[in-house]
């Protein structure tokens, strides 16, 4: 089994993290927060659509909230399979990260 | 701010969900709405419109650059492909584009032709407000066939403009086409206008010296072309130097740019109205009503009213006419005075005593015509010649079909091939025309600069053809070949490519329909024009040299100048006329008695001659005598009728009848003789009762040369008039020169025809040298077999020329109806003309046959002739 991307990995945790309110801009908004960066819809459209695809999720319409125009929100929710995989990539960073030298800077 | 009105706009929705594929739209569209709606929360509507514009642009550039990056790709290899197929088979390309080329060519020229046609005077100011008053008689008066005249009293153009509000300008002329203008040595017949000083207020001709509103304003000034000044004076400054001619010493005033070609008016030259009358005639001759020698032209503030405002000028002149005392002031009472628009003079006028050399509406359609046909015919080719090729490629069309390509590629792809070929032969075809353009002026006899092509319109024109060209030739081959299904082409059941020989040979059939009824046209035309030159017009029009009288010296010495001449034996008569006998133009009706005392009006021509003038043009007299020296009171005193005059008069006998004083006199003269009649006009028109009055010492004098040793005898005349003259320097025409040049326009016709008949035929013929070329190579395996089964040469010839034969043959049916229909038009102009024979006919189908026959015949020759173990031994 392939492991994640970063990009992936970064999605799928932002899914878990959003539970029910798990929505394409919902989770650009968190990813926001929590990396700083500002991915655009089309960066998170491609990791979405290759996790469903490997049936790392899946997605249910919402009800049309009459809030917005009256239309249906696309939400994310984990597999389990999903949920193996982003244990699995964390086992393998927590991996890698062990025994290093150290990594802070030598001040001179 | 209502729930509704917090989406994003619909038209960007409405990109948006075609802009993706069908299972993404629903997420795009509710996340693109969220963002939307987040904007528009913190109250900052513009800034997500801006934001919705923004996205909805990105999208678009995305998409666009992918379109452009993958069209780029199929129309490299759509034009690889194309190439290849083009250069393998070139005779085919060649044959196409060579095909179009003429064909457009063709349409070019006479487009161009037409264009010019159709923009005459309308380079003046106003052009719209501007018409020239010409006059309809009641009914047939001056026996010339119309009742239209060109002509108006001098008297008219200040009337109008005093008389009515709506005239904003009024003016009129009258042309002379050979005035000798002299200045020390130098002399030049030129030609020109006797106009008031309204001229430059009523049209718009530039100036290049002198001021519009003055330089006619004395009586003793002239206006001269540029080209004049050049001559006169070189490049000495022309403005206030003097000109001489016969009214005496004129100081040249002004100098006109060139004109435009396209001007019914021309000029050299410019002398006041009035100086044409003599100084004590001239206030009688400027106020003379009832003598209708000049051309009136106005300029209205609002040419909307125009009926209305005939109607005015009807009761006006009927007025006038009426209140002044003017002889048969009742009869012109009737004349009805009408505008003719200034744009429209130039094709519409076939008017009775027209100055200007029009051109006519018909010849106009005729070529439009001619120029439509010869397209299509070129079209028609190309179609032809497109699908018959077509049949080589069904292959790639499956394979593409097969790949995966759409029917709208594939008509996309060969609806492009043949627009690019169209569009190749349009640019050569322009440089044809350019090429060409020197020649094409010659025969249309008209200068078209190449500039007119450059004209925006006509660039745009041009344009608009090329592409029309191109779909009309590849409109059928496309949708015919886009149709194709790859499993019956892979299966090698595409024999209906080769039996959709309906399609093709309707269009052959048309083809040739066209080219017999042009050609047929053209031998009609022909034959007419010979039959013109060989009429018998009554007299004898050969060998005759003539000259005007124009020259005090001559005129004076009359006698002398004429015995002189005839000291040569090659001069071998000499006389003169006031008209020329194959163009009177003088003519009159007067009411006479019939024998029972009736009285009947009689419209006839007449014209002064000398004493032996009808010995001199062997006019036959057949009652009485003709005039004679022997007789004192002939002078001046005695006519000759012709025997239409005595037939319509009905007199059992004429000779000795008075008649009623005639233009010049104040004494009746008396009828001495009937002559058989003569054509004493163009063919057009029937021959009309005629008065040959004697009146020695006309204008026109003739001598009838020896045919022997012309130039010498010409230099001899030269020698003598030279010791006569005064003023005047010698100048001569032949008559039956000046006979062909009233034809000239026929002629013109004939020759435009024949060459675009030639052009048409010819165009065809690459035609079907394309089909049979094609047919013979894909029969290869048929004539193999029959060849080896026995078939002979001749059998085979037979084979393949029975198809277009056939074809051919019946395209007379369409075609010779609709010839005679034309024809038989055409002719109807001519009063004296041929009649429509069938052999006439059956010969345009012939010689159609046999060029179609030879166009075929080398194809099928070679193919029959062909060893069948070469065309059998690929198996």
């Amino acid at each position: 089994m392939k492991l994640l991307t970063r990009a992936e990995e970064y999605v799928l945790l932002a899914i878990w993290r959003a539970q029910e309110d798990a929505y394409s801009l919902r989770l650009q908004k968190a990813i926001h927060e929590i990396s700083g960066e500002k991915w655009s819809l089309g960066t998170i459209y491609a990791p979405l659509e290759r996790l469903e695809k490997r049936g790392y999720i899946e997605s249910t319409f919402s009800e049309a909230t009459h809030q917005r125009g009256g239309r249906h929100r696309r939400i994310y929710r984990l597999t389990r399979d999903g949920k193996e995989a982003l244990v699995r990539i964390r086992q393998v960073h927590e991996s890698f990260w062990k025994n290093l030298p150290d990594l802070s800077f030598e001040t001179h | 701010m209502s729930r509704a009105q917090r989406r994003p706009p619909r038209w960007a929705e409405w990109i948006l969900v075609r802009s993706f594929p069908v299972d993404m739209r629903e997420t795009i569209l509710s996340d693109f709405e969220d963002q939307y709606v987040r904007f528009d929360e913190q109250g900052i509507r513009t800034g997500a419109h801006i934001w919705t514009i923004v996205q909805v642009f990105k999208i678009l550039k995305g998409k666009l650059l992918n379109r452009i990056y993958w069209s780029g790709a199929m129309l490299n290899h759509h034009i690889k492909i194309m190439l290849r197929n083009l250069r393998k088979s070139r005779g085919f390309t060649a044959l196409n584009i060579l095909g179009l080329t003429i064909g457009l060519a063709c349409f070019i020229l006479i487009m161009l032709y037409i264009r010019h046609e159709l923009s005459y005077d309308a380079f003046h100011a106003h052009a719209d407000r501007l018409f020239r008053v010409a006059c309809q008689l009641p009914g047939e008066r001056y026996g010339m066939g119309e009742d239209m005249l060109a002509i108006t009293p001098a008297p008219l153009a200040p009337g109008m403009k005093e008389t009515f509000p709506e005239v904003d300008a009024s003016t009129r002329f009258s042309p002379r086409n050979r005035f000798l203008l002299t200045m020390e040595d130098t002399h030049f017949y030129e030609r020109g206008l006797f106009a008031d000083p309204h001229f430059f207020e009523v049209f718009s001709f530039e100036l290049i010296r002198g001021d519009k509103a003055r330089v006619l304003e004395n009586l003793e000034s002239i206006v001269i072309s540029r080209r004049l000044a050049e001559k006169f004076f070189g490049s000495r400054d022309p403005i206030g130097k003097t000109l001489e001619c016969s009214l005496g010493d004129l100081t040249v005033t002004g100098i006109t740019a060139d004109l435009p070609e396209n001007s019914h008016i021309q000029f050299d030259w410019l002398i006041p109205f009035a100086l044409q009358f003599s100084p004590e005639d001239r206030e009688r001759r400027l106020n003379k009503w009832n003598w209708d020698d000049y051309y009136t032209y106005v300029k209205l503030s609002d040419a909307s009213q125009t009926s209305a405002f005939e109607e005015k000028l009807h009761a006006y002149t009927k007025k006038v006419y009426r209140a002044a005392d003017v002889e048969w002031g009742e009869i012109r009472a009737q004349f009805r005075h009408f505008l003719q628009p200034m744009k429209r003079i130039h094709l519409t006028s076939g008017f009775k005593y027209e100055f200007a050399l029009t051109s006519d509406l018909s010849t106009i359609r005729m070529f439009s015509v001619i120029a439509v046909f010869i397209l299509l015919i070129a079209c028609v080719n190309a179609v032809n010649l497109n699908t018959a090729r077509a049949s080589k490629r069904t292959k790639e069309i499956g394979m593409r079909k097969v790949i995966g390509a759409q029917r709208r590629q594939l008509f996309r792809q060969f609806t492009g091939e043949s627009l690019l070929i169209s569009l190749v032969s349009l640019v050569l075809a322009l440089g044809l025309v350019i090429a060409l353009l020197p020649m094409y002026n010659r025969l249309i006899e008209r200068s078209i600069t190449v500039q007119a092509l450059f004209h925006a319109s006509v660039m745009l024109g041009l344009v608009l053809v090329g592409l029309l060209t191109g779909l009309l030739s590849g409109l059928y081959p496309a949708l015919f070949l886009s149709s194709l299904k790859p499993v019956n082409i892979f299966r090698q059941r595409i024999g209906s490519v080769g039996r959709r020989m309906v399609l093709r040979n309707i269009l052959v059939l048309l083809q040739f329909s066209t080219t017999i009824a042009l050609m047929a046209a053209a031998l009609v035309i022909f034959r007419q024009i010979r039959y013109i030159q060989n009429k018998d017009l009554g007299f004898n029009r050969e060998q005759i040299v003539v000259m005007r009288r124009s020259d005090p010296g001559i005129r004076q010495n009359y006698t002398a100048f004429q015995n002189t001449l005839l000291q040569n034996p090659k001069v071998i008569e000499v006389t003169t006329s006031s008209q020329l006998p194959t163009n009177i133009l003088s003519a009159t009706g007067v009411p006479f008695q019939t024998d029972n005392g009736d009285e009947r009006m009689i419209h006839y021509q007449w014209i002064g001659v000398d004493w032996n003038f009808l010995d001199v043009f062997d006019i036959e007299i057949t009652q009485g005598r003709n005039f004679s020296k022997a007789f004192s009171t002939d002078e001046a005193g005695a006519i000759i009728i012709n025997e239409k005059f005595l037939d319509e008069a009905g007199w059992a006998n004429p000779i000795g009848k008075e008649f009623p004083p005639l233009w010049d006199g104040e004494n009746p003269d008396k009828i001495v003789g009937v002559a058989k009649n003569i054509h004493g006009r163009s063919l057009h028109w029937e021959i009309k009762p005629m008065v040959i009055a004697c009146r020695p010492n006309a204008y026109f004098l003739f001598a009838r040369i020896d045919v022997r040793d012309v130039v010498g005898t010409l230099a001899f005349i030269e020698e003598v008039y030279d010791r006569f003259m005064t003023r005047y320097p010698f100048d001569y025409f032949f008559l039956d020169e000046q006979f062909d040049r009233m034809y000239g326009s026929e002629k013109k016709l004939g020759r435009m025809v024949v060459y675009f008949s030639g052009l048409a035929i010819f165009i065809a013929c690459l035609g079907i040298i394309g089909l049979a070329s094609h047919t013979a190579e894909r029969r290869t395996k048929e004539i193999g077999i029959r060849k080896t089964l026995g078939a002979s040469v001749r059998g085979i010839l037979f084979l393949f020329t029975k198809e277009f034969t056939r074809w051919v043959l019946l395209a007379n049916l369409i075609a010779w109806p609709a010839a005679f229909f034309i024809m038989q038009r055409w002719l109807q102009d001519f009063h004296y003309r041929i009649g429509l024979r069938w052999d006439l006919f059956l010969l345009s189908g012939l010689m159609a046959l046999v060029i179609a026959l030879i166009s075929v015949g080398y194809q099928s020759l070679r193919a029959a002739l062909a060893r069948p173990v070469n065309s059998l031994r690929y198996e």
